[in-house]
């Protein structure tokens, strides 16, 4: 009252709805009769189900290394962020510092960080002209790094970009595409609000036969998944790089990839009794397919700190970055690129 | 301060305010009230029809466990109708939910009636009962538990468990791992106490009840979420029968729904929370930081009533480089 609120005592109605009936007889000398005394048989009170064994729900145990095999040193790897990607450097930061280790490098635009052994780079341009700014030549980019990770982009790729890419690939460079299906994000504001998030080169990746499913996947049976019904499962359905040493990865809230060309194979499924989450269809969804050059990931949450240590993600994601830096581009590959596209002429293509 | 969120731990002094003026009254109006009850029995036993309508929380529930105590101790009382029509509500509070009525039926024939639904934690309460009978329009099931808390805020909490000193590296900390670890576990004992209570008479497998798909009456008849249709009068005479105390129609039916009010003096400005018969009084104080619960888990059907939470942008895309 003091302090200036509203604060007039009010009077406060307590309601007690109770049994009068039941109030009177307890009142009035039950007890005794039909049943136990309260409190004196409490058989049942303690049931099995809230035993703590049938509690026992523990996370997957996070451990494990990322090791990047290969004869390659010095290979510098770019990360896309000219496509509106949804991605954090900081979550990035445990491949960073694995890459480091290998005598590699995973560079962002406009912040190249050089291998630990001081390779000299093939040429400087790409590193003076980071690849986000305007006028950028891509191929000229790309050409002073031996692999390109491009993670959830939500615009598309330009068509010169997309031939730059099939140029890229052509001459032995490699590309590693983490995906996302469309779906909700929530955001960081006082009062959360939703909005759709797609991913945006379908029309890149269907150059190379794939392209990201239309929904988020799921598996409810509890050993199908990691804690919760939407970190689903995927085995190696293949041989190679790409699963050496992996017997079971999470993908959280990811989806499936859709292949439309025999020269995609697919290389990781995801278990038995996984169903796409609007329509809960049933079936043998590929989450990881390689096209050639290109390997496509249809959840890019794998890589962040939280899951990157989830069953055998850690090994799988050594695995791409051993994909990519054992990549042998040919340095002139961008020699007879088609013409640049003049400045304004970089109007996202819509995703197909 | 919304009065909905748990009390500041370090700040608010709590005054359990026990209404010594309700116990003096019913022991004034006790007596009477017997000779009301008296006047209108015979002797016969009583099936006693408990309703609860509303959500789960912390109130009803203990209105509720109150209301099923009392039918226990009670000597005339052979039978419970347990008349529902709840969405569900915090776990913690339709767990109480659940113990109460299944130490009740324990001790004699509980008979669930489903007014309009039973859903979530709703139904984790009457999961113990002998039997439940359902409206067409009655909805049950929605077995599981949710948290609201977006990914943003539990990256926003780590944040800022780094702004104050801690003991060790988990306090004041919480994650997605650890959420839905809990949630897991919250879920497990759910399901399983569907399960436990109600497996023999479902045709669904474990894994389809914990989906949390919901169900009208006439499809939870026939996958086993209910026994049968039937109104309230059907299930007092099934409460009845199931009573070994009682012979044919001779028993008493009390519905319980008098009630009366009485009065306390209080600053409402300083209420926190009213649970039952107690009242919790903020007495914060303005310059100490103040600490609530992070997340609470919700065994509910429904969606967040929050208009924010279901405002939908379009095609927003944020982040980039």
């Amino acid at each position: 009252m003091a302090d200036g609120r509203v604060a007039a005592v009010i009077f406060v109605g307590i309601v007690i709805v109770g049994t009068v009936t039941g109030t009177a007889f307890a009142v009035a000398g039950g007890g005794g009769g039909g049943g136990s005394p309260d409190g004196a048989d409490i058989s049942g009170q303690s049931p099995e189900q809230f035993q703590p064994e049938n509690l026992d729900q523990e996370s997957d145990e996070e451990g494990g290394t990322i090791d990047i095999g290969g004869d390659a040193d010095g290979a510098r790897i770019l990360v896309d962020t000219r496509h509106s990607n949804r991605l954090s450097r900081s979550d990035l930061e445990p491949l960073s510092e694995a890459m480091f280790e290998a005598g590699h490098s995973l560079e962002f635009a406009g912040a190249p960080a050089g291998p630990r052994d001081g390779a000299p780079r093939r040429g400087a341009r790409g590193a003076q002209s980071g690849p986000g700014a305007q006028g950028t030549d891509y191929a000229a980019t790309l050409e002073d790094y031996d692999g390109l990770l491009v993670i959830q982009p939500t615009e598309g790729f330009s068509q010169a970009e997309r031939q730059t890419l099939r140029n890229y690939t052509d001459a032995g460079g490699r590309v590693v595409v983490l995906a996302e299906p469309t779906q909700f994000a929530v955001g960081n504001g006082r009062f959360a609000t939703l909005s759709t998030v797609q991913f945006g080169a379908n029309n890149l990746t269907q150059q190379f036969g794939v392209r990201v499913g239309s929904e988020v996947l799921y598996n409810t049976d509890d050993e199908r998944n990691d804690n919760n019904f939407k970190s689903i499962y995927a085995s190696p359905s293949g041989t190679g790089m790409l699963t050496e040493g992996v017997d079971t990865i999470s993908l959280d809230t990811g989806g499936y990839a859709v292949v439309g060309d025999t020269a995609a194979t697919t290389v990781y499924t995801a278990d038995d009794g996984t169903r796409t989450l609007e329509t809960r269809r049933e079936g043998d969804y590929g989450v990881v397919v390689r096209s050639g050059n290109l390997a496509f990931v249809a959840d890019s949450s794998f890589v962040e700190p939280s899951e990157l240590y989830d069953v055998d993600n850690e090994v799988f994601a050594g695995n791409l970055l051993e994909f990519l830096v054992t990549g042998d581009v040919d340095p002139d590959f961008g020699a007879d690129r088609t013409t640049p596209e003049p400045p304004g002429s970089q109007t996202p293509t819509p995703p197909a | 301060m919304s009065s909905e969120r748990g009390i500041a731990a370090s700040s608010v002094t709590v005054y359990a305010v026990v209404i010594a003026a309700a116990l003096v009254t019913v022991a004034v109006l006790a007596p009477a009230l017997a000779s009301v009850v008296q006047t209108t029995e015979d002797g016969d036993p009583t099936v006693s029809v408990i309703t609860l309508r509303g959500g789960t929380g912390d109130q009803n529930v203990n209105s509720v466990t109150e209301d099923l105590r009392e039918a226990r101790t009670n000597a005339s009382v052979e039978a419970v109708v347990l008349r529902i029509d709840s969405p569900g509500g915090p776990v913690d509070s339709s767990e109480e939910f659940y113990l109460a009525v299944n130490r009740t039926a324990s001790e004699m024939p509980v008979v669930a009636y489903v007014e309009g639904s039973a859903a979530s934690g709703g139904y984790f309460g009457i999961a113990p009962s002998d039997e439940i009978l359902v409206k067409p329009s009655s909805t049950v099931g929605s077995i599981g538990v949710i948290v609201s808390a977006p990914l943003s805020a539990v990256e926003r909490a780590a944040q800022q468990g780094e702004t104050f000193v801690r003991s060790g590296p988990d306090k004041a900390q919480i994650s997605k791992d650890g959420i839905r670890e809990d949630i897991e576990v919250l879920q497990a004992a759910f399901v399983g106490t569907v399960m436990q209570h109600r497996g023999d008479e479902l045709t669904l497998s474990e894994e389809e009840v914990a989906s949390g798909d919901v169900y009208l009456g006439a499809e939870a008849v026939e996958n086993g979420f209910a026994d049968d249709v039937g109104d309230l009068d059907a299930a007092i005479e099934r409460a009845a029968a199931l009573s070994p105390e009682i012979e044919g129609d001779r028993y008493d039916v009390d519905y319980g729904t008098t009630s009366f009010s009485l009065g306390v003096s209080v600053d409402l400005a300083d209420v926190e929370r009213v649970d039952g018969n107690i009242i919790y009084v903020d007495r914060s104080e303005p310059d100490r930081t103040e600490f609530v619960q992070p997340v609470e888990y919700y065994a509910v059907w429904g969606v967040p009533a929050a208009q924010a939470n279901a405002n939908v942008t379009g095609e927003g895309v944020v982040l980039g480089g």
